[in-house]
């Protein structure tokens, strides 16, 4: 490998030049710096200014570029060169437009300026670029788990794609709930009349589709390694077990309809009171003729109770909506109206959830004479007379009406495995030998879906309600587990349509992880990131605490206890790094070195100059953006901090703030994201972690003869653009209330 | 991000809200070839113009810079904004699309420096905030616009405010010569994303949106409460720019309604529940912000919708009321400008719908 040459680029544009002194940055760049090349341009990032720098990457072998211009997030377009490590210095948005205007701030301007000059210098110093770890022999195949309507759906987008599908369906044959009902709610124009629900076409599709391996009878007793390279062992109910490799997983396994024997108030498990699946098996056996209950008597009057044990907030039952009960009742009431409208319908409701074209199917079922009743039941009666007591909403008054039939509409539960908030414990007392824990894992372990070998548990961790991760609102198909993408009711409540989209995305998710992991690029968030983490384990003290944090589950543990990094599932954020004391763990661009380079480069005033230095370590995601933000908004801070982009709070090592504390700086800021059950943050626990750390930072502050007010963390959203900088201003304020650090002078 | 090849196995993307940027980038992280067209000078859509997302309320301008960054760094999208498809023909695998390019008046020179916008003194009504407020004729459509790159408004080109602009831009960005081009793409597959538009307010007489100021729609109300919006996040009227203290919020304001849309809208009472929530953090639990948001079954919704368009005559009938009505309007598709050809996907807004758990 050649040797690295560093060049730094600095644009004198956009102001930048009649604000600073740009002949002093050059010379900064060059001495302190260790730069080969320094060169400044007027206009970097046109055409000619970029062109300046590819002719010295391709006649000079530059391999290390800095830019000293405007933010990271700009002209991103313009500063792109291929195979060549890039550090970025803000001059523009993080300096010449949130540092006041006017001769009074140019000292410190140029100050601030010059130190952004050096730390760009110093981060690039320690880079590599990465060139990402291609997998010649990473598998392409989609394991898709559950033969349901979202499982079939996906199979069959994978296949149609291009891609192979393996479908493992615990049953001996698909479709799922779906392939329990008679009919399905429509779900194109004009909305009218119920469906069929077409799982037997899917089926034979699924069959004749050669790209599509099916299990019927099986399950998944063990799954092994990392996306592109998962080894799946499928048991068959006979005791066989097939090994598959596949590249990533569509969990798609569905719910189950609440336990009517836990609504005896609502006459579950009397005769005659049925839920939504019971009927749609009356239905079924009727085959379009009149429906007739169990005892085989017609039905002539019948009653839907929606909601039962649904939107419960006496914390008994299930405190969701499942979206799709109200739709189903309709359409079930029209079975009985189109077999014979003589039949008296009634449909009892708290309020009534049809949305988007549902509405046109609700006004459907009103003309034909199904009667809508506002009401809250409290009690069922079954037998051969059923009764349903009902609290009318409109009328404010209690009222009972008999039918031959009740039907309850029970909620969705997912099955989602094994919950590793109750797993994690329970293993922890195992391993120390509880024999009571023993059995319980062992029990756990009977229920769990995908059985991954994980370090971190067997299923992938849960969201509220027991229903499988889906870890960003906006990107609902990302899970903490790379590479296995939740699909269908075991994600959210929802009805078919829903589901069959949902697999739909699911699938395109699955497509993607496998070609990003193929040539070794990060799943989303950090999609296209080529870096990963590598630890030297010879300075490894095995504390475990890597494998414990990582919110993705990405590490696991040898037999000796080292941490075994699984590249294929880390998403690139660093927590691992944060978490590590000893710091062994690093990116090729992005370490311990690359940012603790960057706080020692800074030069720190003494303290008769009365300058304080803050170091601001702020989330790349979320702060940056608002403080480049608050740049373009021309709103100012104090000059005296230095930001400092991360990755994720998650990646913060302490490191950092003893390097900058120990060199005379007079505080730390950290900005990151919101934590908590609404976390914003981009990697779950990041910021979470951050202020955990952070809690146990104050005693080492004290024993430094240090106040706890001189580290400090904070929760940005990108909107806090003015935020940010009242942030900064409050805290300068603060701290030359404090004085100056007291280890100034002995860095 | 540099030029893709049009070819058939390239996918058009039309519209560059949430639904066409997670069309394109998650087409385009799977290894496909991606133009993607937006008929304004920047991406985000109406989802980014949302202040806050329920349940979270998480903002989606969070999301918009996930996504630019995914956009800034993939080389096989290729952006097209204030592009418009005029016309599409072929057949699945081999279509031939025209496109009309509407000129900005600055070129990929400029830097969003802002001089030019500084220069210019003319103003015309923003879109970016529903036209709630003014800005600058030579302006930049907002902080997190992408591409990042100032916009001159065609009212002041061939006048001395357009020179003005032109004369102040030190990097030669502004092009005044700039005219509508119209280009021809060989696609292989095209995905409509167009979004929707509010319902016109105006047709829903009884609450009065063409006669009282203070009777705005939901989507006026995410930019008033947005920091970043018109007000600078203060809950103000248009009518006299005193705080909004008693807000009623009326649902299904033209929607499931035999005179206007007929659907449902499925995000609006979750949208007002969410901005209730912007009226309590804004005045506190403390004080008396009566925003009630309604909606439940039909019967009792007609019954809300009867008292609420006789509560719409408040602001004239009693001045001592001081209310915001805040209509909270349904979404239509929007219609497109070319006939969709039979194999286009209909694409929803599935990504961030927020359909979640809770």
């Amino acid at each position: 490998m050649a040797d690295n040459k560093y060049a730094a680029y600095i644009c004198s544009g956009c102001g930048i030049g009649d604000a600073m002194k740009v002949p002093q940055l050059e010379a900064i760049a060059k001495k302190e710096g260790k730069m080969a090349i320094v060169k400044s341009h007027p206009f970097l990032c046109n055409a000619e200014g970029v062109q300046t720098i590819r002719d010295d990457i391709a006649n000079e072998a530059v391999t290390h570029v800095c830019i000293a211009a405007c933010s990271r997030r700009s002209k991103t377009e313009a500063f792109q060169f291929d195979g060549v490590a890039m550090s970025r210095a803000n001059l523009r948005e993080g300096v010449l437009w949130v540092v006041a205007a006017g001769k009074d701030h140019d000292e410190v301007r140029q100050e601030m300026a010059a130190d952004y000059v050096r730390m760009g210098c110093a981060e690039l110093k320690k880079m590599t670029q990465p060139a990402g770890n291609v997998k010649e022999s990473s598998s392409k195949r989609i394991l898709v788990v559950g033969g349901g309507m979202s499982g079939m759906t996906a199979a069959l987008e994978i296949a149609e794609t291009g891609y192979e599908a393996v479908l493992v369906e615990k049953t001996g044959a698909l479709g799922g709930m779906t392939a329990q009902l008679w009919k399905r709610q429509p779900f194109k124009e004009p909305y009218a009349a119920a469906q069929e629900t077409g799982v037997a076409e899917m089926a034979a599709k699924i069959a004749a589709n050669p790209k599509i391996k099916l299990h019927l009878n099986s399950t998944i007793a063990e799954t092994s390694g990392a996306p592109g390279r998962f080894v799946i062992h499928i048991a068959q109910e006979s005791g066989t077990v097939t090994e598959e490799t596949v590249g990533a997983i569509v969990q798609a396994t569905g719910f189950t309809t609440y336990d009517m024997a836990k609504l005896p108030e609502l006459g579950g498990g009397q005769p005659n009171v049925v839920d939504q699946a019971g009927l749609e098996a009356l239905a079924k056996t009727a085959n379009g003729g009149a429906i007739k209950r169990a005892d085989g008597k017609e039905v002539k009057s019948v009653v839907f109770v929606q909601c039962a044990g649904q939107r419960d907030d006496t914390g008994t039952h299930l405190s969701y909506c499942s979206g799709h009960c109200c739709g189903t009742s309709i359409k079930q009431a029209n079975y009985f109206k189109d077999q014979n409208p003589d039949i008296d319908t009634a449909i009892v409701y708290q309020d009534l959830r049809v949305p988007g074209m549902g509405e046109d199917f609700y006004r459907g079922a009103q003309e034909k004479g199904v009667t809508f009743t506002k009401g809250k039941a409290s009690k069922v009666t079954g037998g051969d007379s059923c009764s349903v007591t009902f609290k009318d909403l409109i009328l404010d008054e209690e009222n009972t009406i008999a039918a031959d039939l009740v039907v309850l509409a029970t909620g969705q539960v997912p099955n989602a495995g094994v919950d590793l908030e109750a797993w994690n414990p329970v293993v922890t007392a195992a391993d120390g030998g509880d024999a009571a824990a023993k059995v319980a894992r062992d029990e756990m372990k009977t229920i769990s879906i995908l059985n991954l070998n994980y370090r971190q548990g067997p299923d992938m961790p849960q969201f509220k309600h027991g229903f499988a991760d889906s870890h960003f609102i906006c990107f609902p198909y990302e899970t903490r587990r790379t590479g296995i993408y939740a699909a269908g009711p075991v994600r959210r409540p929802m009805d078919i349509l829903q589901a069959t989209d949902d697999a739909t995305g699911a699938a395109l998710k699955a497509i993607q992880a496998v070609e990003s992991v193929a040539v070794g690029r990060a799943a989303h968030p950090r999609s296209g990131d080529l870096s990963f983490p590598t630890a030297r384990l010879e300075g490894c003290t095995q504390c475990k605490r890597c494998t414990v944090e990582c919110p993705f589950g990405a590490i696991d543990e040898d037999e000796r206890r080292f941490p075994v990094f699984n590249e294929e599932r880390c998403r690139r954020c660093g927590t691992c790094m944060g978490a590590c004391p000893v710091r062994v763990i690093s990116f090729e661009n992005y370490s311990c070195d690359t940012v603790g380079s960057q706080v020692k480069a800074v030069e720190v005033p003494e303290e008769d100059e009365e300058k304080p230095r803050i170091l601001v370590l702020a989330c790349e995601n979320d702060a940056y953006p608002a403080l480049d933000m608050a740049g373009m908004a021309r709103l100012t801070h104090s000059a005296f901090v230095r930001v400092i982009p991360v990755r994720c709070l998650g990646s913060v090592n302490t490191i950092w703030i003893t390097d900058a504390l120990n060199a005379g700086y007079d505080g730390v800021m950290m900005m990151g994201c919101k934590k908590g059950d609404d976390y914003q943050c981009h990697f779950v626990k990041g910021s979470e972690l951050a202020h955990y750390r952070m809690s146990k930072i104050g005693d080492t502050l004290t024993q430094l003869g240090l106040e706890p007010e001189r580290v400090q963390t904070q929760e940005v959203a990108i909107t806090d653009n003015a935020r940010v900088v009242k942030l900064i201003n409050d805290y300068v304020a603060e701290l030359e209330k404090l004085g100056p650090s007291p280890m100034k002078g002995f860095g | 991000m540099t030029a893709s090849i049009a070819t058939n196995q390239t996918i058009l993307v039309v519209g560059g809200g949430i639904s066409g940027m997670t069309a394109a980038l998650e087409a385009a992280e799977c290894g496909k070839q991606v133009i993607l067209v937006e008929k304004t000078p920047a991406l985000g859509g109406r989802t980014a113009r949302l202040y806050r997302y329920f349940p979270k309320m998480c903002h989606p301008t969070c999301g918009l810079e996930i996504n630019l960054r995914r956009l800034k760094q993939n080389r096989n999208v290729r952006l097209m904004t204030m592009t418009e498809v005029t016309a599409v023909s072929g057949s699945r695998g081999d279509y031939a699309v025209t496109l009309k390019v509407a000129p900005r008046f600055v070129n990929e020179n400029c830097t969003a420096c802002g001089k030019c916008g500084e220069a210019v003194t003319a103003e015309v009504p923003n879109p970016w905030n529903y036209g709630l407020d003014k800005m600058k004729a030579a302006y930049l459509p907002h902080n997190m616009a992408h591409p990042q790159r100032f916009v001159i408004d065609p009212s002041i080109v061939g006048t001395p405010e357009g020179e003005k602009a032109k004369a102040a831009c030190p990097v030669g960005a502004v092009d005044l010569d700039m005219k509508e081009e119209s280009v021809t793409l060989q696609v292989g597959a095209v995905i409509w994303a167009t979004g929707w538009r509010p319902y016109d307010a105006n047709k829903i007489q009884p609450y009065g949106y063409d006669r009282f100021p203070n009777v705005i729609t939901s989507l006026e109300f995410e930019r008033l409460a947005d920091p970043q919006g018109p007000t600078g996040g203060k809950i103000l009227r248009p009518g006299d720019g005193k705080e909004a203290k008693n807000i009623a919020f009326i649902q299904c304001a033209g929607s499931r309604d035999e005179n206007h849309l007929r659907h449902c809208s499925r995000i609006c009472c979750m949208a007002s529940l969410k901005q209730t929530q912007y009226v309590r953090e804004a005045y506190g639990e403390a004080t008396s912000a009566p925003s009630t948001a309604s909606r439940t079954s039909t019967r009792w919704c007609r019954r809300t919708r009867r008292s609420a368009s006789s509560r719409a005559r408040w602001p004239r009938s009693s001045r001592t009321r001081k209310t915001a009505i805040r209509s909270c309007t349904a979404s239509i598709p929007r219609a497109t400008t070319a006939t969709p050809p039979s194999m286009t996907w209909w694409c929803w807004p599935w990504a961030w719908n927020p359909r979640s758990p809770v």
